[in-house]
């Protein structure tokens, strides 16, 4: 498995008997490699010759909609003479991927590109689903390095100190000589380098784009049943008292009929506040990691502890005097959410889509998630209306080359081929022809106009795609060309419609606070005054919602906010405004 | 006639049977649960109708863990692990065990707080990993069996037996009518430490059928892959993780949540048969290996 000198040398180093003090061997070998890499002249080692330029479209290529920003189809040729097998670090996916060196879209890629790819699989995600690295980590730090990691979710943190150290590769001279596709796409979408940049500036991977529409606005929405608004005779809020009404309405009515009928639901991993708070005031979401953050002219601003929060307090206060509110929406799992919805015993949702209270989603026509509607943010007493909208979450991890790389150029180039539409489809879908096609002249796509493409079934069946694990250009438009079957309609459909309708009330783009990279030194101690943050944030929700604090007593309320100065917040925020105005651009 | 119980004695037998009773619902309830959950609909356990029996009964999950490509690989993987550690590991530390109890051992206490030095600093993962990697061991099934192959607690367990049941007197006699070493520990000290020997076996045994870190760590090749880490692997490709709510793509939170409904306790079950079928055939031995001592 692994192949190359290093291995050799390091027998050799075995053999003389040096075995036994493995860090000194470590070490060793990691310079050794920086040093390669420095060293200008071996093969492909710097950019060469003319900068490549894409190919024409291909023929019986896709029809593009009009005004359309994303991935092209082109001819791709081959580059590389396949005498140097690259060795990538992928993660392990035995239910869709398979195995990553007898995958079909490897088979197809190499045949495209010329280059010869030895994958190696590591488990990166834990039991819980989150991610993993220890393996990874292991690998860095023992300079048991591959030639490149791809769909490794390095936080930008991490990428920024191992760039820095040298274990990663910057990129910039590169890309710009090797990745038109890339190029295209960093025009595109102009944060998009900014987003994956390290603290010293330099680009140390390839970043990739998956621009889900209805994402941006998927942490903040809220859902009502048609069907129950009608029983009672009412319309879809519009204002915080309009939905006040509505909830009363519910809750005096019961139109499920049914016991345990939960007027508003919301829970642990669906917290209201991202949907409650923004007619009173913007606030982003937040939690154990972070949040509650917003930029005022430039200046981070934490969003708890402002005046308007006590108004959207009180708001809250109200809906718990009525009975519409109750310990229950601080507390519900995903899967009472789930059993609650299943047994339509949910008025009003706080959640993130029909599938966070519906367990299965059927797509049939008459399922009963269909009976719900995302509601459009609330107009407030003061006349706010705003919806958080997240403006920086396209930007994915496409690939980390190593300084064990002896041909940076040559996968650099491997990487932008994948950023092509073809490649993307293959990528994402599986077979040509098979599990994938161009939209049908005339078909619409989700975003309703001309479809870019259509497939079978997602994900594709094992052993054909690479998940979503390639360097991928998915652009909004991308995205929205799936094409939609009039007559089956899935989720997709719905939910655009609701990112539409909450884009219009979209947080102006200066508030939003950018992802940043917390400098290593004070890491931890921001760590922990997150946590205890979050958990001061939501403690202090539920304790002046549910009238065990009184929100119109001053010195509840100041108790409140002079429990956040105990944490340290301020040196928490000149953290993140330091971090945020030396931001990578 | 028959001697009746006294007051005390009933009372004792109810009070007895009444906790055992308690104590044995408390472990077989979740266990016929998990079984009865695995065989039901997801829909019933998404809406919680699951209580004791299975719920719309079907085997789709079992189905999807047969068609697992990995999954034959991973318990034959898993048995020679198993087979292999338990053995490497009940030889070493017989040997160990037996070596340290011998009070005529030179350098005794030295020795046996070498064996401690590793349990109660850990160099930890990085270390670690360089030196299975520099000795060529990544990628290979010792890389799974060696590290960790002998376990000092078990050693401690092991020497302490032989000490209270192979005394010195034993060995004395057995010198005097002509035994060597090798002989006296083949034929007295082997024989005689039978119950040891099936509990290490057990230990190790199961060490390894639960084991997944090792082989996460130092290999990569799925062929080499045990039924824990085929397992764990397929519980992480089907959860869904918060953070990946609001972030992800719905399409891959729903085929995430499909796969985790269908197949959460059926897995369970899966791995939980060779234990339980192993358990009652080494436990009479490891109550004698674990509670036995001095000279019968």
């Amino acid at each position: 498995m692994t192949g190359g000198p290093s291995r050799i040398s390091r027998r050799t180093l075995l053999g003389a008997g040096v075995a036994g003090i493995g860090a000194v061997g470590g070490i060793g070998f990691l310079s050794g490699c920086s040093s390669d890499a420095k060293t200008p002249g071996s093969s492909g080692n710097k950019p060469t010759g003319a900068p490549v330029k894409l190919g024409p479209e291909i023929e019986n290529g896709p029809k593009y909609k009009d005004g359309y920003i994303g991935p092209h189809a082109t001819v791709k040729k081959p580059f590389a003479d396949g005498k140097t097998t690259f060795k990538i670090v992928v993660p392990q996916d035995t239910q869709v991927v398979g195995d990553w060196n007898k995958n079909k879209t490897t088979e197809w890629f190499e045949k495209q590109t010329g280059v010869k790819v030895q994958f190696q699989e590591v488990l990166i995600t834990n039991p819980n689903g989150g991610s993993d690295l220890t393996k990874i980590n292991a690998m860095l730090s023992s300079g048991d390095l591959p030639d490149a990691f791809m769909g490794i979710p390095f936080t930008p943190a991490q990428v920024s100190l191992y760039g820095q150290q040298g274990t990663f590769v910057a990129l910039d001279d590169y890309i710009a000589h090797y990745s038109p596709r890339l190029q295209q796409a960093m025009k595109d979408y102009p944060d998009l380098r900014g987003l994956k940049a390290s603290t010293d500036g330099k680009l140390y991977q390839i970043p990739g784009v998956n621009d889900c529409y209805h994402c941006r606005s998927s942490q903040g929405r809220a859902w009502i049943s048609k069907k129950y608004l009608q029983a009672v005779g009412m319309d879809i809020p519009t204002s915080t008292d309009e939905l006040r009404q509505v909830l009363l309405e519910f809750k005096n009515k019961n139109p499920s009929g049914k016991n345990g009928f939960v007027p508003f639901a919301s829970g642990v991993n669906n917290p209201l506040d991202n949907f409650m708070m923004q007619p009173f005031l913007y606030t982003p979401p937040g939690d154990q990691n972070g949040g509650w953050m917003r930029l005022n002219s430039g200046k981070v601003e934490f969003t708890p502890t402002k005046d308007e929060w006590r108004e959207a307090l009180r708001y809250l206060r109200q809906l718990n005097k009525d009975g519409t509110l109750t310990p229950q929406n601080f507390s519900m799992s995903d899967t009472e959410l789930q059993t609650a919805g299943n047994k339509g015993q949910v008025g009003f949702a706080r959640v993130y889509w029909w599938g966070s209270f519906f367990n299965p989603v059927t797509l049939d026509k008459n399922a009963p998630w269909r009976d719900y509607v995302a509601v459009p943010p609330l107009k407030g007493p003061s006349g706010n209306q705003t919806a958080q909208w997240d403006y920086y979450n396209f930007a994915t991890n496409g690939l980390q080359i190593t300084s064990a790389c002896k041909d940076p150029a040559t996968l650099v180039q491997w990487s932008d081929y994948q950023m092509d539409l073809e490649s993307t489809m293959w990528m994402y879908d599986g077979i040509a022809e098979k599990n994938w096609f161009w939209g049908d002249e005339g078909a619409d796509g989700i975003d309703g106009e001309q479809a870019l493409w259509r497939d079978i079934q997602w994900p594709a069946p094992e052993g054909q795609s690479w998940n979503q694990y390639a360097t991928m250009y998915r652009s909004l438009d991308y995205r929205g060309g799936q094409q939609v079957d009039p007559k089956a309609p899935t989720y997709e459909a719905g939910l655009y419609a609701a990112g539409k309708d909450y884009e219009k009330y979209a947080e102006p783009k200066e508030m939003q606070l950018p992802p940043v990279i917390i400098p290593d030194d004070s890491a931890s101690q921001v760590a922990d005054t997150a946590t205890s943050i979050s958990q001061a944030v939501k403690q202090g929700m539920s304790n002046f919602a549910l009238g065990k604090k009184d929100i119109d007593n001053d010195s509840d309320w100041k108790a409140y906010v002079d429990s956040f100065a105990a944490m340290n917040l301020q040196s928490y925020l000149d953290v993140y405004q330091k971090a945020y105005e030396s931001r990578p651009k | 006639m028959q001697i009746r119980d006294t007051r005390g004695d009933r009372a004792y037998f109810i009070v007895n049977y009444s906790v055992l009773t308690v104590f044995t619902l408390m472990v077989l309830y979740p266990m016929i649960y998990v079984i009865s959950a695995s065989f039901s609909s997801a829909k019933a356990i998404a809406d919680n109708e699951v209580y004791l029996w299975p719920v719309g009964a079907t085997v789709d999950a079992y189905r999807t863990i047969m068609e697992s490509p990995n999954l034959l690989i991973g318990f034959a993987n898993s048995a020679v692990y198993t087979i292999g550690g338990a053995l490497l590991g009940t030889a070493l530390t017989v040997l160990a065990g037996y070596a340290s109890s011998r009070d005529d051992l030179p350098f005794r206490r030295v020795v046996m707080f070498f064996f401690l030095i590793p349990t109660l600093v850990s160099a930890g993962i990085v270390p670690t990993y360089i030196v299975v990697r520099q000795l060529g061991l990544l990628d290979t099934r010792w890389a799974v069996i060696l590290p960790g192959a002998m376990s000092v607690f078990n050693v401690i367990i092991t020497r302490t037996f032989y000490k209270m049941n192979v005394p010195q007197e034993m060995l004395e006699a057995a010198k005097v009518d002509g035994a060597d070493d090798f002989r006296f520990f083949f034929r007295i000290a082997i024989p005689l430490s039978k119950p040891i020997i099936a509990v290490n076996l057990l230990f190790y045994g199961i060490t390894q059928w639960n084991g997944w870190f090792n082989a996460f760590l130092y290999t990569s090749d799925p062929h080499l892959m045990p039924l824990q880490l085929v397992l764990r692997e397929l519980l992480s490709q089907s959860a869904v993780n918060p953070g990946m709510i609001g972030g992800g793509d719905v399409a891959e939170l729903l085929k995430r949540r499909e796969l985790f409904d269908k197949l959460k306790y059926a897995m369970i079950v899966v791995a939980m048969i060779p234990p339980l079928i192993a358990y009652p055939f080494v436990q009479k031995h490891f109550v004698k290996g674990a509670l036995i001592g001095s000279l019968k």
